[in-house]
């Protein structure tokens, strides 16, 4: 595979993580949920998956660092595919238990339930993370560009992602007029 | 080097908007919306056009109504639950509406049935883990409603509040009530 495929793989990889560890880290209260439904913890236990959450977020922040602050190295990608194994293995589980709730995988509580897409995406992650390890080469990145890359992709990701909301309060002024 | 502590400050930073935005989505999602009617949505990918062979129990009249209305209340959605509630307005529904309750167990949804102001008032039925939904119909989503026509599925929307399913549920129904009188 071409440098640049390579290291646009991981910047697309690492402005996941960023989207995804940001949102969770600061509103894990979904996800929590989803932990403790799939894992069948009691609802009193609520602060334990609350910080479990956070730990997971934290990690997809530091995945994300790693991946494109670090592109000489394989560590990021041996954490993404890690990552990746821990989606698709909470996926099934949680398919496996009929589990309907939304996944609150990039924070808020609205969303398909967890199901098919996250353990495709679990396994496409795992797939690709393991490849780029194993195929590994030495390349001339300049890291703070790579950086800025993945922070530029994970805010285009994060408008995408809230759009919905964002245009909700304008919406009554871009009706057509009456016929 | 000093390109690299921007760029790790605009890290930080990303992460602190991103934050930002989940915390307020997740404060919105408990907001009850007063403009609510232009809320609803069609589903995509419901399986338009299907009659299912199966109904549940309780709702199996439906199969044979000219018209009919099926309402998707899940146990794990928090619009589903103020909805349910009544916390969202008083529902004004037409006849033959049913409202169908995916849950994670049966007793997880009676137990929603039971908390409920407005779920009793109509024929309903708890669909464990969604699995008759989601086979029949590929409706894996909530809250949501669909209209059936002699049983099969003629629409299939989202909506978020009583006013936003009376609105729904008004337009087809009178639409169809004047097509079957022309």
């Amino acid at each position: 595979m071409s440098e640049a495929a390579v290291l646009g793989v991981r910047i697309l990889v690492a402005a996941l993580f960023l989207h995804a560890g940001g949102a969770k880290l600061f509103a894990p209260q979904q996800f929590s949920r989803t932990l403790r439904a799939t894992l069948r913890i009691d609802d009193s236990h609520s602060l334990w998956t609350d910080n479990s959450a956070r730990a997971i977020a934290f990690g997809e922040i530091v995945t994300a660092l790693l991946l494109v602050g670090l592109p000489d190295d394989a560590y990021g990608l041996v954490l993404s595919a890690l990552l990746g194994a821990g989606i698709a293995a909470f996926a099934l589980m949680a398919r496996l238990r009929r589990v309907t709730m939304a996944c609150g995988c990039f924070g808020g509580s609205q969303g398909r339930p967890l199901g098919m897409r996250q353990l495709l995406f679990g396994t496409v992650l795992l797939a690709v993370s393991a490849l780029l390890a194993y195929g590994q080469t030495d390349t001339r990145a300049d890291n703070a560009a790579l950086i800025v890359a993945a922070c530029i992709g994970a805010l285009v990701a994060n408008l995408i992602r809230w759009r919905a909301n964002l245009v909700q309060p304008l919406r009554r002024h871009l009706q057509p007029f009456p016929q | 080097m000093f390109e690299l502590i921007l760029s790790i400050a605009l890290f930080v930073l990303t992460v602190a908007v991103v934050g930002l935005f989940a915390m307020m989505g997740e404060l919105s999602s408990r907001v009850p919306q007063e403009d609510v009617v232009d809320v609803a949505t069609p589903i995509d990918n419901a399986a338009l056009g299907t009659a299912p062979q199966i109904w549940p129990d309780d709702i199996t009249h439906l199969a044979t109504r000219e018209f009919a209305a099926l309402v998707v209340l899940s146990t794990s959605c928090s619009s589903c639950r103020r909805i349910a509630a009544g916390a969202t307005g008083q529902l004004s529904l037409p006849p033959d509406v049913a409202v169908i309750v995916p849950a994670p167990s049966l007793a997880d949804g009676q137990q929603f049935v039971a908390e409920s102001s407005v779920i009793s008032e109509f024929p309903h039925s708890i669909d464990v883990g969604g699995e008759w939904l989601t086979k029949n119909l590929a409706v894996d989503i909530s809250p949501s409603v669909l209209v059936f026509n002699r049983g099969a599925l003629v629409t299939a929307h989202t909506f978020s509040s009583a006013a936003a399913l009376n609105e729904l549920l008004d337009r087809p129904v009178e639409r169809d009530r004047e097509d079957s009188h022309a």
